[in-house]
């Protein structure tokens, strides 16, 4: 029988070669991206007047559903707000696995408590963006206010106006989430905008 | 102009899609008045002055908000999400 | 008089000044080269190059030598760089020396001391105030052929390269608490006492160095040097981690909700951008930006040589330049004192013309030889690239080669007009100064007519604790430095000098003279806005900086009225100009606007595809073999889908993830047809008009589940349905429970077409049963591939074959189409494109954008019967309008060529035999058309009034642009297969 594996391919396969680019200078690159398709996504969409029992449900499973603007993490799985009633479950597993384990606290069906779970994790790309010169080159293409942007904030808004989910996971460190079809032309307008800090594709 | 997005707090208008006047109230589902539906669609008072209208924060959140905005000087004087609108005003 | 050695009359002091001279600068102006020194700007350097002559006049040609040291230069305008790197119309003094720095003078021919057109100097009664409303008014036709071209042939200001530009532009956002613009005295302590506070505040700057008027003139601040002074709040400013200092920033433009425009120009490097064009969003705005003086316009005051005082001044201390030997300075106020004073102390001989009957030397001046002129004006000067003399009203003759003009100063008040705020009059300083403020702003130091270093410094302390009161933070106690001034004090309004009006110039750059404005007057063009529009006053390049008011104090002389009576125009961004690369930034050629790539786009780019623009979507239009043209595959691919097996790239549908209890009920509602009955593993077309009737999208939605459904929209609409959705269940229904999410990227999409189809399924999900019986037509399935991949399978047709959607992850997309062409290689599978999609679904008569265009109705489109009538939708109303319900309204139709083979144009006219060519016979038109490799013909679809009723009927289709005008016969739209047994088989 023929083999019927197929093997996934990155949207970046062919923009983020890795090597150095720009003005990169001795103290190292100002920016560096990184392809996370490690992680899976699973959005998790709830009725406004069941989110406070889904909270609740989340929580007993060890898990959260944070306020607007705000990402929790347990353990590996990270819950972040993404959008009105929205939010994205995070975690370095298959999807598969992370849709059940999201499911399980809703008694394996979610839709009838209100819950919508849809896994995107082909659907959304995470970039992960970091570096000394990262606030300076985020400003170049998102209108947000990234002084109030602090660590594990999260905000909806777009990166050169593609919409996109900002995660600030550390001081120097973001996740973005953008649109699978827009993740290569994401990927090289911030590219070009880092030219003069230098940057890194790792 | 920046909009108070009710979620996402002020951010620029090129964040947002317009709709329109918020005022129109859709007949009822069953309604089969032409004259009513025309109304709802077609005619707009174009005021000067503060009015609602809507407007839908595709760049953001993507909620659907009601904005108060003065059309002459353009000073916005809150907003609410759509469905928080809805329920309170078209009972 | 003693001679004077070469270093003390070259024009560039041997010390002093803030230039580097350890680093020279070389530099080219009109092929001469010269030098420079770090720190210049390009007015500076050719100055101390002993350069006035820099520009002639916009209509008459006049030579024109450099006048400011700002934003208000009118003449000295260069063209910048070489090859496709030119800059035209900038204004030397806002020009930062490079080294390498080509710079070419602008509106002369051939050269600029031998100007053919002044030659004459016939050329000034041409153009007179209004000249373009009467002179060229009759006959209209002329305008286009003569009067334009000529004028514009003896206007001519720079020619900009017609090469793309070669560098990069930029584009950002900024937030902040305080918005500091301009860096004087006022500016750099409010940034400083409201960035020890912690505040986020952005100090921006137009020049190169932070200090404003403390790096032109001789202020001291707590006994010291005033620069000493700013180097030390620059560098407390630049450790302070909240304040972002933006040198070489110009903010040209502020808008609603105080967010304000800037461009930042940054030095050319490997990697950088050579703009940047900043929106600030601000808390609080401090206009700091300052004054500019104005001049005292009199006979002949346009030569070279003749400068403001505040230039002379700034030349002579910030950059070390003389510009001149033997002076006058004209003055109406104390500024003359100063100028006279630092002029003298340079070493050149000074001669003060004071209009001030009661004007008496300063203490500061004694010792000095300064002779003074009281209660005299100038009325009349000499010299032809350069001023050699002047005339005094008593007849006094000066030889000179620098007069330098002190008229008083105008605040800048322009930002703060931006805001709709209406500047006022002071009839006390004699200039407009801000009034109420309409944004969060405030005005301080000499841009607000507060002219002293003292007042600035205790305006700009001022505002900076108002913003940290604002935000609730401690005010902390201030601790102010003691400036001390130069000696001024008031001066007398003096507008201009009157004599020889039309010789007296307003507007040195397009020529407005005193004249002007009062032959406006007569003529009645007397509001300030009219006799800006019939004199061009302030239309120049410099906006009207240099002599505006003087114009407006000309026409409340002619009207009898004050200044503050006839009021001052509107200002309107920008500022200065900015580059329309620095608006522009990215957003031109291939980045002018996003690219949106399938997750087959590289795998089909390595298939040799062509692609085609789909709104922001790149698709494959089709898989060209060697030698083989575009037509010539979409041919070959659709001959061998139909006889064979094709897969096709669809990933670009819309699709919308529903979920919910209440999902049938939403479905019902936005969708024309009932979708109650719905089966889970079933698949139905739906049809989704907008509130106004017409058809705004076609799709298929499936049932994957009890309350799952998975919704398919156009390529085109699918961004518009979402929000429609999203519209409905949050403002319109929001009671219903129903989730929608849009899952468009997240599935790779691919049909798969062709006889052939279901055998290659089979192939790649070989545990499952696709017999007719077990997976019929409009099923739909969901299972997993090795490794739980997850497929969804659809059994929808667009060709009309017998055909299949399979969607799988995207990152899944390539090797899947990769796998089916594998295992489908003795079936003959094939890629196929765009193009054959759309040759098939025509021969089908399925639709798509080329009949949803609209304007279509269900009826039109032959699908009234998916318009139920047992349940309300969205559009069912006003679709029943008796305009949209018309029967004989453009119904769709199939064409085919009566007789031959002529092709037939999309967008052609549909208009009956045996009739005139005009829109009065016009019958429908061509929505669609192909050469059909299945038929061997080609076939259309369109609309034509009673379609329904017309089959066999012959009529034309012309395309007037094209030049086409052809036969053809109406037949049903379903050329292939009408009964559908190929795509249920
Ligand atoms: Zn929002």
């Amino acid at each position: 029988m023929a083999d019927l594996t197929l093997a996934p391919v990155s949207p970046l396969a062919r923009a983020l070669t890795p090597g150095d680019v720009g003005a990169v200078g001795p103290g190292g690159p100002g920016v560096v991206f990184r392809d996370r398709r490690d992680l899976s996504l699973v959005t998790i969409q709830v009725r406004p007047d069941k989110q406070a029992a889904a909270r609740q449900a989340l929580e007993g499973a060890g898990f959260a559903l944070p306020p607007v603007g705000q990402a929790a993490r347990s353990g590996e799985v990270s819950v972040i707000w993404s959008a009105l009633d929205r939010w994205i479950a995070i975690a370095p597993w298959a999807p598969g696995e992370l849709h059940r384990t999201l499911a399980d606290p809703f008694g394996g069906d979610p839709r009838a408590r209100g819950v919508a779970l849809v896994d995107q994790s082909s659907g959304l790309f995470a970039l992960q963006v970091g570096g000394p010169k990262l606030d300076a080159l985020l400003a170049k293409g998102t209108p947000v206010d990234l002084h109030a942007l602090e660590t594990d904030r999260t905000a909806a808004t777009g990166i050169d106006h593609q919409p996109v989910t900002l995660w600030r996971i550390a001081p120097q460190t973001v996740l973005l989430l953008v649109g699978r079809a827009f993740a290569q032309d994401t990927l090289e307008f911030l590219q070009e905008m880092a030219l003069e800090y230098g940057y890194r594709n790792g | 102009m920046r909009i108070p997005c009710p979620v996402c707090g002020a951010r620029p208008s090129e964040e947002f899609t317009y709709r329109g006047d918020a005022r129109p109230v859709r007949p009822p589902m069953d309604s089969s008045d032409q004259g009513a539906w025309v109304d709802y669609l077609f005619f707009r008072d174009d005021e000067r002055g503060r009015i609602k209208e809507q407007w839908q924060h595709t760049g953001g959140c993507r909620a659907w908000i009601v904005v108060d905005r003065d059309t002459a000087t353009h000073a916005v004087h809150g907003s609410e999400l759509a469905r928080d609108a809805a329920e309170g005003g078209q009972a | 008089m003693r001679d004077l050695s070469d270093t003390e009359t070259a024009p560039r002091l041997t010390q002093g000044g803030r230039i580097d001279r350890s680093r020279p600068l070389t530099f080219t102006f009109d092929g001469r080269t010269l030098t420079g020194f770090a720190g210049d700007t390009l007015a500076s350097a050719l100055l101390a190059n002993g350069i006035h002559l820099a520009g002639r006049s916009f209509k008459v040609h006049r030579p024109r030598g450099l006048v400011g040291h700002r934003e208000n230069e009118p003449n000295a305008l260069m063209r910048l760089g070489t090859g496709d790197r030119l800059t035209p119309n900038l204004p030397a003094t806002l020009v930062e020396l490079t080294d390498g720095l080509v710079a070419e003078s602008q509106n002369r021919w051939p050269s600029l001391k031998y100007d053919l057109q002044a030659a004459s100097g016939l050329l000034k009664p041409m153009f007179p105030a209004g000249f373009y409303y009467k002179t060229f008014m009759w006959p209209a036709a002329f305008w286009e052929k003569l009067y334009e071209p000529a004028i514009r042939r003896a206007a001519g200001l720079g020619r900009a390269t017609t090469a793309p530009d070669p560098d990069r532009y930029e584009r950002g956002f900024k937030h902040c608490d305080l918005l500091v613009v301009g860096a004087g005295p006022a500016g750099l302590t409010a940034a400083l006492w409201a960035g020890r506070a912690g505040l986020h505040v952005i100090l921006a700057d137009q020049d190169s160095e932070l200090g404003g008027s403390l790096l032109t003139e001789r202020s001291t601040i707590d006994g010291e040097p005033a620069s000493l002074w700013v180097d030390r709040v620059a560098g407390e400013l630049a450790r302070l981690d909240t304040v972002e200092v933006m040198p070489r920033t110009s903010v040209f433009g502020y808008y609603d909700h105080n967010i304000l425009g800037a461009v930042e120009r940054l030095p050319t490097a490997e990697h950088g951008a050579r703009e940047r064009y900043w929106r600030i969003e601000a808390g609080r705005v401090t206009l700091a930006a300052g004054a500019l003086e104005r001049p005292i316009p009199f006979p002949d005051n346009d030569r070279p040589g003749i400068m403001l005082a505040s230039a002379v001044r700034a030349y002579l201390n910030r950059w070390a330049v003389r510009t001149g030997t033997r002076a006058v300075v004209f003055a109406n106020n104390d500024d003359g004192f100063s100028t006279a004073r630092d002029l003298s102390q340079a070493g050149i001989a000074v001669t003060l013309v004071d209009s001030r009957a009661d004007a008496e030397l300063p203490r500061a001046l004694t010792g000095l030889e300064v002779t003074l002129h009281r209660g005299r004006t100038i009325v009349g000067s000499k010299g032809r690239h350069r001023v050699s003399a002047v005339t005094l009203d008593d007849g006094t003759r000066l030889p000179c080669d620098l007069v330098a003009v002190a008229g008083g100063w105008n605040p800048v008040v322009n930002l703060h007009s931006q805001t709709g705020a209406r500047p006022r009059w002071d009839s006390i300083r004699d200039c407009f100064v801000p009034g109420q403020p309409r944004q969060n702003e405030s005005s301080v130091g000499a841009c607000a007519g507060r002219f002293t270093t003292a007042e600035a410094i205790q305006d700009g302390a001022h505002a900076a604790v108002e913003a940290i009161r604002a935000l609730g933070k401690p005010v902390p106690e201030l601790d102010l430095p003691v400036p001390e001034d130069p000696p001024a004090g008031r001066g007398e309004a003096l507008w201009y000098v009157g004599g020889r009006d039309s010789h007296t110039f307003l507007d040195p750059q397009h020529d407005v003279t005193v004249a002007d404005v009062k032959l406006a007057h007569r003529e009645g063009y007397r509001s300030v806005e009219h006799m800006k529009r019939y004199t061009t006053l302030g239309m120049a390049t410099d906006q009207g900086r240099f002599g505006n008011v003087n114009g407006m104090a000309v026409m409340a002389e002619a009207r009898g009225l004050s200044v503050a009576e006839v009021g001052t125009t509107t200002f309107r961004p920008p500022y200065t100009p900015v580059s329309v690369g620095a608006l522009a930034g990215r957003k031109r050629q291939r980045t002018f606007m996003p690219l949106r790539r399938s997750p087959l786009h590289d795998w089909a780019a390595d298939r040799g595809a062509i692609f085609a623009e789909a709104g922001l979507w790149q698709r494959s239009r089709a898989f060209p073999q060697a030698g083989e043209s575009l037509r010539e595959a979409a041919f070959r691919e659709t001959t061998q889908t139909r006889t064979h097996v094709g897969i096709c790239d669809v990933s670009t549908l819309g699709k919308i993830d529903i979920q919910g209890p209440d999902a049938p009920e939403l479905l019902n509602r936005v969708y024309t047809n009932g979708w109650k009955r719905l089966a889970v593993g079933r698949a139905r077309y739906g049809l989704m008009l907008r509130e106004d009737g017409h058809v705004m999208d076609d799709g298929t939605t499936s049932c994957l589940a009890e309350g799952h459904y998975h919704m398919t929209t156009t390529t085109g609409q699918a961004p518009k349905v979402m929000s429609h959705l999203e519209w409905c269940l949050q403002a319109l229904w929001p009671e219903l429970d129903v989730q929608v999410q849009s899952v468009t990227d997240q599935w790779a999409g691919l049909a798969v077409a062709g006889p052939n189809s279901r055998a290659l399924l089979q192939r790649l999900l070989p545990g499952v049963d696709l017999s007719n019986a077990a997976f019929p037509f409009m099923g739909v399935g969901r299972y997993a591939l090795a490794g739980g991949v997850p497929l969804r399978l659809f059994r929808i047709s667009f060709s009309g074959e017998l055909a299949y959607e399979v969607n799988v992850p995207a990152d899944y997309g390539p090797a899947l189409a990769d796998k089916l062409l594998e295992l489908g290689e003795d079936l003959g599978a094939i890629p196929y494109g765009l193009e054959a999609l759309d040759v098939m679904r025509i021969e089908k008569g399925h639709v798509t954008a080329g009949e949803l265009d609209g304007r279509t109705t269900a009826a039109d489109l032959g699908m009234a019967g998916l318009m139920s009538s047992k349940k309300d939708f969205i559009g069912r109303v006003l679709a029943q309008r008796p305009g949209m319900a018309d029967p004989s309204r453009p119904r769709l139709v199939g064409l085919q060529c009566a007789d031959g083979d002529e092709r037939i144009r999309a967008g052609s006219h549909l208009l009956p035999t045996g009739t005139q060519t005009t829109i009065d016979f016009d019958e429908g038109w061509v929505s669609s058309a192909t050469w059909s490799p299945t038929f061997g013909r080609h076939i259309a679809l369109g609309f034509l009034k009673n379609g329904g009723e017309r089959m066999g009927e012959v009529v034309r289709a012309v395309d007037l642009v094209r030049g086409h005008d052809v036969q053809v016969e109406v037949v049903s739209p379903h050329f292939y297969d009408p009964e559908g047994t190929r795509q249920r088989g």
